[in-house]
């Protein structure tokens, strides 16, 4: 444990926030103020002298309990698992599920594909050029001198382009971070940006950048044809050069649309979770966890109250609180089964609005259920229950009778991500865990806070009023991705934005080679919309061509990632057409300007400049 | 055919108007055959320019077919000489992407005539040209004279009235350009298409029925052959 908390690590990347340390002997001193101190929420951290030794740690845990003299049904009863450290602070939740660290690779890579179609655009345009003087400066110089000195002359620029840029990416990036950070939610110190781990690589990626920015057009520099360029005719025989910008400006968007589609179905996916039935009701209600000593008479004094519709009760807080897990082999089907669990009273199941699959024999009598268990129905299913009499069967093995069985409703954050079998256990009257209060749809929130502020002071003056709404923790969880979600929308809104540009600077070279050619159609007759559509299809073309290529890569790349949820939205075909027509939509306004200005332009002057 | 009334034309730099041409004047007749002279910058082209409605006057008026071109709109104006007129130039101007075929056949897809008479047209005219054989050649696979007579062949497609041809055989050896001198002595007998050619090659000019020799962007003088 102190090992983890060294001063090493900084407490803004730290998995551990706290506010307070507490040794476990003080258990005691804390349950006096906070009584509900769920099962399962201490974690145990091993250090292990190496990690190959996991399976061997975890067969062992079974004898370390025996010698405690647990017994042995209870050992049964318990299963291990082990989480390296380095994954959950990657956002590896303890069952397994990686949403964390994919999200982090998925930035990183669609940041480099950004800077690779900067990159591209630097390249095609610097060819563009260099074709240009190329001609002006073929005319005048013997080549062999001429070409090592426009090689020189690429990578000196590439140099000091690419310097420039990092420096004030770097700096830019640094005088952002914050709104950057806030808008994420992100603390990261200031002091993180300057250390080895982030600049070294930035200074690599800087070189890199460097060597591919130059490299290519000092390639296509090496491939010129000497007495071409003397005839001032590179132009004319670079179609070899406009094929590679054509290509460039293919992969381009392809990039740009399996982004735009990527991000069309991600905003789906979410809204598709957040706005799903979640089978229980939500509104109005707030939880909170009054202490101990002045639980009960807090709970009637507020449920006295003018505003507050109903209570209940519950061993956590849901969509907040971790349930505890424990494996059950069901005496139905012998399929082991994974129940979660959770205490509740009558009082909640009524609030919640829960409804039954298979209702209890007694409806009415509510006390009667005390100190019994009640199944949803991925419970029921998994452990082969179809009737009362075999929940019963079941509730047997588990010291305790069943009620029934509920319909299924999301309870958890891990309820809404798989398929969660639980198993409530129905608590009485005395039970003092986290308390639901529903405030009635007429009331006045400010009013009835107030009051119930009030009767809280009186009651539990030991513990601060804290309370939360169950809606407001249910959208919460879903903060995280919406960010991400935002943040992609960013990205993606960027690297089309790049891709444009790229486009804008094809279409101005095209149409400057192709101005003769267009001066002549127009004598020939072409009014401006003909010429108008005939630069446009140009260059549509290559965004046609990138939408036939990005389809099926977005749409492999997104099944991939909507494999990973168990409630996931189908890829719908409208989604293509949509990102699709939007990229041809933004490219046509690229190269509109240009394509005017060329229609537009007197023939003549065009004809002239031979 | 067309007439010019006191034609003008400068371009201003800043302040300074630099006059091309002042105060032209003449008409020129259907089924005539005219050529223009005169020095380097004496604003021939540019006079040529303006008779094709590529370039407008500073001032003056200019009648097609009766119409006052001056006052016409742009789009009236494209039609006029998209229908009626034909350019040939020294530098051929041919579409260097495009085919024999599909050269000869743009006019005609601006024009927008339908693709069987399409078909016909430019089978007929490659036909009188003797260039069957070379329509699927692209122009640099041509001969300077070959590629002015794909230039011509292109220019007559629409059967333009007039036709107005800017030093067409400046870049032509003589055998070439005296081919491309009959043809379009013969063309204006024949057919009756006027043609307004400048040219500074004196045999050339010979070919026109009359002269106008050009001087400083104005008419120096005009002379006229008697056949
Ligand atoms: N866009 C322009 N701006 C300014 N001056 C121009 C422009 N176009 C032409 N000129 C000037 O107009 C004058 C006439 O040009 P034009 O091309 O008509 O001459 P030309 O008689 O055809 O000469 P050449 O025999 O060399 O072809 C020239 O002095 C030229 O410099
Ligand atoms: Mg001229």
């Amino acid at each position: 444990m102190p090992r983890l908390l060294s001063t090493s690590l900084r407490p803004l990347q730290s998995l551990f926030a706290f506010q307070q340390l507490l040794n476990p002997d003080q258990k005691d001193d804390l349950l006096k103020v906070d009584n509900v101190v769920r099962p399962g929420s201490f974690q145990t951290y091993l250090h292990l002298a190496n990690p190959s030794i996991q399976a061997s740690v975890l067969n062992n845990i079974p004898k370390l309990m025996r010698r405690g003299k647990i017994s042995e049904s209870e050992i049964k009863s318990h299963k291990f698992v082990l989480s390296a450290l380095t994954d959950l602070h990657m956002g590896e939740s303890t069952s397994g599920e990686a949403r964390g660290i994919s999200n982090v690779y998925i930035f990183a890579g669609v940041a480099l594909l950004i800077i690779l179609l900067a990159l591209l655009n630097y390249m095609s345009l610097t060819t563009a050029r260099a074709t240009e003087r190329a001609r002006e400066v073929g005319v005048r110089k013997a080549l062999g001198a001429f070409r090592g000195e426009l090689i020189g002359q690429f990578y000196g620029e590439s140099v000091l382009v690419t310097c420039l840029s990092f420096a004030l990416g770097f700096g830019l990036a640094f005088l952002l971070r914050p709104i950057f950070f806030d808008r994420l939610d992100l603390q990261i110190d200031a002091a993180f940006m300057l250390s080895p781990i982030v600049v070294l690589p930035m200074l690599g990626l800087m070189l890199a950048c460097i060597v591919l920015a130059g490299a290519y057009p000092s390639l296509v520099l090496s491939a010129f044809r000497p007495v071409e360029v003397l005839k001032g005719r590179f132009l004319k025989s670079s179609k070899g050069g406009i094929q590679i910008r054509q290509s460039i400006t293919v992969f381009q968007f392809v990039a740009s649309i399996v982004l735009v589609i990527a991000a069309l179905v991600a905003q789906q996916q979410l809204s598709y979770l957040q706005s799903r039935k979640l089978g229980m009701n939500k509104d109005q209600i707030m939880m909170m966890t009054p202490s101990a000593e002045g639980y009960h008479a807090f709970r009637n004094a507020v449920s006295q109250l003018n505003g507050i519709e109903k209570t209940g009760s519950a061993s956590l807080a849901l969509f907040k609180d971790y349930n505890s897990i424990f494996f059950v082999t069901s005496p139905i089907n012998k399929k082991e089964v994974p129940l979660h669990t959770l205490g509740v009273d009558a009082g909640l199941i009524d609030m919640l609005g829960l409804t039954w699959k298979i209702p209890p024999a007694d409806l009415k009598n509510t006390a009667g259920w005390q100190g019994k268990l009640v199944l949803n129905a991925l419970a029921a299913k998994d452990l082969g229950v179809t009737s009362l009499a075999q929940a019963n069967e079941v509730g047997s093995i588990l010291g305790q009778p069943m009620v029934g069985v509920l319909n299924d409703f999301y309870f958890s954050e891990m309820s809404l991500n798989q398929k969660t079998p639980l198993a409530m256990s129905i608590v009485g009257e005395d039970f003092k865990g986290t308390l639901y209060l529903q405030l009635s749809k007429t009331a006045d929130v400010q009013a009835s806070m107030a009051a119930i502020g009030k009767q809280y002071k009186k009651h539990c003056p030991d513990k601060p009023f804290e309370y939360f709404f169950l809606d407001e923790s249910f959208d919460t969880l879903f903060k995280a991705e919406d960010r991400m979600a935002k943040l992609f929308g960013i990205f993606t809104g960027l690297a089309i934005f790049i891709s444009c540009l790229g486009l804008f600077g094809l279409a101005a070279y095209a149409t400057a080679r192709r101005a003769k050619e267009i001066g002549i159609r127009k004598v020939l007759g072409a009014t401006v919309g003909n010429v108008m559509s005939l630069l446009s299809t140009e260059f549509l073309r290559p965004v046609l061509l990138a939408i036939l290529i990005a389809s099926p890569i977005a749409w492999y790349l997104m099944e991939q990632w909507l494999k990973k949820f168990t409630y996931r939205i189908e890829v719908e075909w409208w989604i293509f057409a949509a990102a699709g027509l939007s990229v041809i939509v933004l490219a046509l306004l690229t190269v509109s300007i240009q394509s005017l200005r060329t229609a537009l332009a007197n023939p003549v002057t065009a004809i002239k400049n031979e | 055919m067309l007439q010019l009334k006191n034609i003008a034309k400068y371009h201003s730099n800043g302040i300074q108007k630099n006059w091309v041409l002042k105060d032209i004047s003449t008409t020129i007749f259907e089924g005539e055959f005219v050529s223009i002279m005169g020095p380097s910058g004496a604003g021939k082209s540019t006079l040529l320019n303006i008779i094709g409605m590529l370039e407008e006057p500073s001032g003056g008026e200019y009648y097609f077919l009766d119409e006052p071109v001056h006052k016409l709109s742009e789009k009236k104006r494209t039609d006029l000489y998209k229908h009626y007129i034909g350019f040939v130039f020294q530098q051929y101007h041919l579409i260097d992407e495009l085919t024999v075929y599909e050269n000869l056949e743009t006019p005609l897809l601006y024009k927008k005539v339908s693709s069987s008479e399409r078909k016909s047209r430019v089978a007929d005219i490659l036909d009188r040209f003797n260039m069957v054989a070379k329509k699927d050649l692209f122009p640099n696979q041509l001969s300077g004279g070959q590629q002015q007579l794909v230039g011509i062949a292109r220019a007559l497609i629409g059967q333009p009235k007039l036709i107005l041809a800017d030093e067409p055989t400046g870049n032509l050896q003589s055998a070439q350009a005296d081919e491309i001198m009959q043809i379009f002595k013969k063309l204006n007998e024949e057919e009756k298409v006027s043609i307004i050619q400048v040219t500074h090659s004196e045999k050339n000019a010979a070919y026109a029925e009359r002269v106008i020799h050009l001087l400083d962007g104005h008419v120096e003088r005009e002379e006229r052959f008697t056949r």
